[in-house]
């Protein structure tokens, strides 16, 4: 995968939350809608050579921003009118785990630019240092949508956990089995290193 | 490299930290996919960020000729870690690439890699070259450890020979017009039926060799020997010198490498013929690191003076003081050798070369000098392409005041631009009758 391609995806990831805000009706929806996705193109199209810079963080915080001032204490406390429609608050707020992923992948697509420069320059093989660096961007995308599918079904299986109705006892006990498990392989980590 | 995704994961944990208060702030559960999306991406990348398992491997023949193209294979394994790994074969000096490259980057992601590189180089000088490492720097993906640098061994030994043809000695002998000695006689070879001369008894001659005849006419005041000539042909040592004068040129082209080029022809058709030949350097300081070969004919003293010849290096200092190995004059005089001197001589060495050649004189009466011009080579890397028409008579005329000054001595003077090996070859032959 090529980061020209990397970037493409970063940018598609990006641009959801901001379409829906957009496709809203709402004034102040569609102002931080459209907003969004225009640092988001930015974030996509010019990623940083020094891996990214502070544009790629603004289409995420423009979400953030709206989102605090929609629902929640600030909200209340000073009784602003919500920017994001109380009917979208869940879906954007769940779509912006794509945004998050679309700022890992425009990360990646920047180190792998300034990698390429550093490679040139110390006078690697073109063909070589591009076929290492297209390999560098499959797996951060691997990684990436890995994770993405791993948050949102430990999300699912957290919601869905009360459902079972298991009993004070066999939660305990799965707790502790999880903690060990999550312990045990840090620890044997960290010995490795 | 490290830094960049250092900063990402500082930018991952700063977004994680984003999502968190947002989460608090709005009290949307959902914003938890977010901040599980964080913690997930470090786990993941701290967990691969550990030292890899890697090995490579490089393969190369162990001989080749000057200028030919040598291919060189690399094969790289790795089997934990996820990064960047820089894989660097180290060429010497004298190595120029023809094909490829001998630096490579590799990444390694998930799965276990191996990598095959190819690229071709031709070593310029002989030489023996030790390519026995590969070096290589591991860029771990999320630089939480620092990056790695490491040396794998790889045991290799490279020999560079020069690119020459053997010269066939007895196809023409011509007849020199310089006045020589009688060709040297073995004294190292086993003892034939030829009668040689008589001479006075040493000790430890056999007493069967004892000419009673020759010691009565003596009054029996001393015991007389017959000595018989031995097996294998004449002695010829070559002495080479490698003093700063020798350098004159380029690494690749100068007086020293082509008195390396010619030695190793000649000796090895000298062998050919069964004729003893041997091998000293003269230099400076004290020590006698430098190579050296005992007289003797046979593949196994060719082996000799390949190894010899190869790990000949010229001197650095300009000072130039000539010492040898006392066991050359002690072979010197035992076999009674032809030496073959061969030099360059120029303004840093003519004096102490003057000096030289009488005391190898005291020892052997069949010294030739041959005098390896280096102003055709200079002429040939500064005006290229004028170089024939800066002949040898112009080469002679910028050093005839130091050759002057040497001792009446045979010589034979070579200019290796516009003369053909072949030519010096011809030249010593008739010179030395041998």
């Amino acid at each position: 995968m090529n980061r020209q391609m990397l970037s493409l995806v970063s940018l598609i990831l990006m641009m959801p939350p901001g379409l829906i805000l957009a496709g809203s009706g709402y004034p102040p929806a569609i102002i931080a809608g459209i907003t969004e996705i225009i640092f988001a193109v930015a974030a996509g199209i010019i990623p940083s050579e020094k891996g990214g810079g502070f544009t790629i963080f603004l289409p995420f915080l423009i979400l953030a921003v709206a989102m605090a001032l929609s629902q929640g204490y600030l909200q209340r406390l000073f009784g602003i009118s919500p920017i994001v429609p109380s009917i979208y608050e869940n879906t954007v707020a769940f779509l912006m785990v794509f945004v998050v992923l679309g700022i890992f992948l425009s990360m990646t697509s920047g180190t792998s630019k300034s990698m390429a420069i550093s490679f040139r320059q110390s006078g690697f093989d073109e063909k070589e240092y591009k076929s290492a660096l297209s390999s560098f961007n499959s797996n951060a995308a691997i990684l990436g949508f890995g994770m993405l599918f791993l948050s949102i079904a430990a999300y699912i299986a957290v919601s869905l956990l009360p459902e079972l109705n298991i009993g004070f006892f066999p939660a305990v006990i799965a707790f502790g089995v999880v903690y060990l498990l999550i312990f045990r392989a840090i620890f044997s980590q960290k010995r490795q290193i | 490299m490290v830094k960049e995704w250092s900063k990402s994961l500082l930018a991952m944990i700063l977004v994680g930290a984003l999502s968190g208060t947002t989460a608090i702030i709005t009290t949307n559960r959902f914003l938890a996919t977010s901040i599980l999306f964080v913690a997930f991406t470090i786990i993941a990348l701290y967990s691969l960020d550990r030292e890899g398992k890697f090995s490579v491997g490089a393969v190369f023949p162990s001989k080749a000729k000057a200028e030919d193209p040598i291919e060189f294979t690399m094969q790289a394994r790795s089997e934990s870690g996820f990064g960047f790994y820089l894989v660097e074969l180290p060429l010497p000096e004298a190595f120029l690439l023809r094909e490829g490259s001998n630096i490579h980057a590799i990444f390694k992601g998930f799965r276990k890699g191996s990598w095959k590189f190819t690229f071709r180089a031709a070593g310029m000088r002989r030489g023996t070259f030790l390519l026995d490492h590969v070096n290589y720097t591991y860029y771990p993906a999320l630089g939480v450890i620092n990056k790695k640098d490491g040396k794998l061994e790889t045991g290799g030994e490279l020999e560079i020979l020069p690119k020459l043809s053997i010269p066939k000695l007895r196809v023409k002998r011509l007849k020199s017009e310089q006045v020589s000695p009688k060709n040297s006689i073995s004294r190292t070879g086993p003892i034939s039926s030829d009668f040689e001369s008589v001479r006075e008894y040493q000790a430890g001659d056999s007493y069967r060799n004892i000419n009673w005849k020759a010691t009565a006419r003596n009054s029996f005041s001393n015991l007389m020997v017959n000595q018989y000539e031995r097996e294998g042909e004449k002695t010829l040592i070559y002495l080479l010198d490698r003093s700063f004068p020798m350098s004159r040129g380029t690494a690749e082209e100068n007086p020293l490498e082509y008195g390396i080029s010619f030695i190793f022809a000649h000796s090895r058709a000298l062998m050919k013929e069964n004729i003893n030949t041997g091998f000293w350097t003269a230099q400076s300081g004290r020590g006698f690191s430098s190579q050296s070969v005992m007289p003797s004919s046979g593949i196994e003293n060719e082996y000799r003076f390949r190894k010899a010849l190869l790990r000949t290096e010229p001197l650095a200092s300009k000072y130039v003081v000539y010492q040898v190995d006392p066991k050359f004059f002690t072979v010197v005089r035992e076999t009674r050798a032809t030496v073959l001197f061969i030099t360059s001589v120029w303004k840093e060495n003519y004096e102490e070369l003057s000096r030289f050649i009488r005391r190898i004189r005291k020892y052997s009466g069949n010294v030739l000098l041959v005098n390896v011009l280096s102003s055709g080579i200079i002429m040939k890397h500064i005006l290229s392409g004028i170089e024939a028409f800066y002949g040898k008579k112009t080469a002679l005329r910028n050093s005839s005041r130091f050759l002057e000054e040497l001792p009446r001595i045979r010589r034979v003077d070579w200019d290796p631009i516009n003369e053909p090996l072949g030519y010096l070859v011809g030249s010593v032959s008739m010179v030395t009758g041998i």
